[in-house]
């Protein structure tokens, strides 16, 4: 097969990987080991709250993925560590007529660890081949709160993702068993379950319960645009969104989170700044 | 051809009469109702093919290709994990609570019909309905790829009666329905026993939504 002129493909592709070790040690969450191959890195991590709590940029200067890219991402909070993981800006997925791009991000997070994973928005362009996974193993008092926003073509140019291939999956497992399975998975080349929206969102966060819920409800009622529901699985508090875009669902997040984080983690918000860039 | 008495057994199996109350569930379609995301036969249609594709697909028929064989094979440590994983794939706490409310009604009846070691299933609180469906078709010799059919069977026209109820559309449109979307059921019975554990699952982000605003919904005639 000849190699296609108009796209960005390569066949060997970019290979990334990124291993980051959080420790807990004296008072303090410490990123004390990163390991990086390829294009991913982060940067040094910052302490605008206080040192228990490691906030940490994840940089991927390409800022874009093509076919045949494979980023592995492997967080792994030690008991008692404490880590906000954000990003600088959107991911893309760009069109790859033959191979597909491949997306890991493994979380293990201890027993009285805790990861708060807020990146930026993930836009997928229409012909995109892409497989996206995002697992995070829990211990059983480990706490998570994180999300993940996904946008589809590009409206603004009156792009709809129409003619590509996605297998994004979100997972929760606590002590090894599956406590949240979410999978979006592409039928015949669209997007299913997305009405007449392009963007799609889920929120996730541990230690929840009627309180937390009917509080997301409220802040979901006094924000306007898209569509959203709330749930609770067991303790895990399930927020989903559609939008006609991701920006939205973005900053609606962002604003729930403001509000609930003090019942996730028992803090107030300390919004990283790299969100007001 | 299916053994006579299989076949008898699966249309009690996947009878609108069967008393595990399947007609009060709509799986959040009483919301995409309400919300006019459903409003007449195409967009009902729509709704269903994407449920029948994405869900009963992707996630249902492969879990229950695997209860149906760990349940003939008394796998008890296999049936837990297929049990949880559905439960962990059920997008909303309401979607859970039906599929469990369901199970447990099953399991009393299995019981209740003298079916082995159903009663330990009938009093616990995370009873999967389909794991009491792959249990029956063992039971009553059902083969496997028969089974798939009548659970999407059932499946379908459980919800197609909750849509004409609620839109609300004609019997005969109904009827069309039914007809349509029965044609893809065999080839998503085939995918579906192709499906390796890895490709399990499937979410739509409108029904975990209209599923989500259900729990809240002011006017309800449906527990789901």
């Amino acid at each position: 097969m000849s190699a296609t002129v108009n796209s960005l493909e390569d066949e060997a592709g970019w290979r990334g990987k990124l291993r980051l070790d959080f420790e807990y040690r004296r008072g303090r969450s410490l990123l004390t080991n990163r390991n990086h191959q390829g294009p991913l890195t982060v940067q040094r991590p910052f302490y605008p709250e206080g040192d228990e709590v490691c906030h940490t940029y994840l940089l991927h200067p390409p800022a874009g993925i093509v076919g045949g890219d494979g980023l592995e991402v492997n967080l792994h909070l030690a008991s008692g560590a404490h880590a906000l993981l954000t990003t600088p800006g959107a991911n893309r997925w760009y069109r790859s007529p033959r191979l597909r791009a491949n997306v890991e991000q493994r979380a293990i997070v201890e027993n009285d660890a805790t990861l708060e994973w807020l990146p930026q928005e993930t836009l997928v362009f229409d012909g995109a081949r892409a497989q996206l996974r995002t697992c995070i193993e829990l211990d059983s008092r480990s706490h998570f709160c994180g999300w993940e926003v996904l946008g589809f073509g590009r409206p603004a140019c009156g792009e709809v993702y129409s003619r590509g291939t996605i297998d994004f999956g979100f997972e929760i497992f606590r002590e090894g068993e599956p406590l949240f399975l979410e999978r979006l998975v592409s039928l015949e080349g669209k997007i299913p379950g997305m009405l007449t929206y392009h963007a799609c969102a889920t929120y996730c966060a541990t230690g929840a319960d009627e309180s937390v819920l009917a509080r997301a409800r409220e802040v979901l009622a006094s924000i306007e645009g898209g569509m959203t529901g709330a749930t609770l699985m067991q303790d895990l508090l399930v927020v989903r969104g559609l939008a006609p875009q991701c920006e939205l669902l973005l900053s609606l997040f962002r604003e729930l989170w403001k509000a609930l984080r003090p019942y996730h983690v028992g803090r107030p918000a300390e919004i990283p700044r790299i969100w007001y860039t | 051809m299916l053994d006579p008495l299989a076949l008898l057994r699966l249309l009690q199996l996947s009878s609108p009469s069967l008393p595990i109350g399947a007609y009060a569930y709509s799986q959040g379609l009483e919301t995409a109702v309400e919300a006019g995301w459903v409003s007449d036969e195409p967009t009902l249609s729509t709704w269903l093919r994407e449920q029948l594709r994405s869900s009963i697909e992707r996630v249902d028929l492969p879990v229950l290709v695997r209860l149906y064989r760990a349940v003939s094979s008394n796998d008890r440590r296999l049936v837990t994990h297929w049990c949880w994983s559905l439960l962990a794939m059920r997008e909303t706490r309401e979607l859970v609570g039906e599929e469990c409310d369901r199970g447990r009604a099953l399991a009393r009846l299995l019981r209740d019909l003298g079916v082995d070691d159903s009663s330990e299933w009938a009093q616990r609180k995370d009873t999967p309905f389909v794991a009491m469906f792959a249990k029956a078709a063992v039971h009553w010799r059902v083969p496997l790829e028969a089974a798939l059919y009548a659970y999407t069977w059932s499946w379908l026209e459980n919800q197609t009666l909750a849509g004409i109820k609620l839109v609300p559309l004609g019997q005969v449109a109904g009827q069309r329905i039914l007809l349509e979307l029965s044609t893809s059921i065999p080839e998503c019975c085939i995918r579906s026993q192709a499906c390796s554990d890895q490709d399990i699952g499937g979410t739509l982000p409108a029904l975990a939504i209209a599923s989500s605003r259900h729990e809240t919904q002011y006017t309800r005639l449906f527990r789901s």
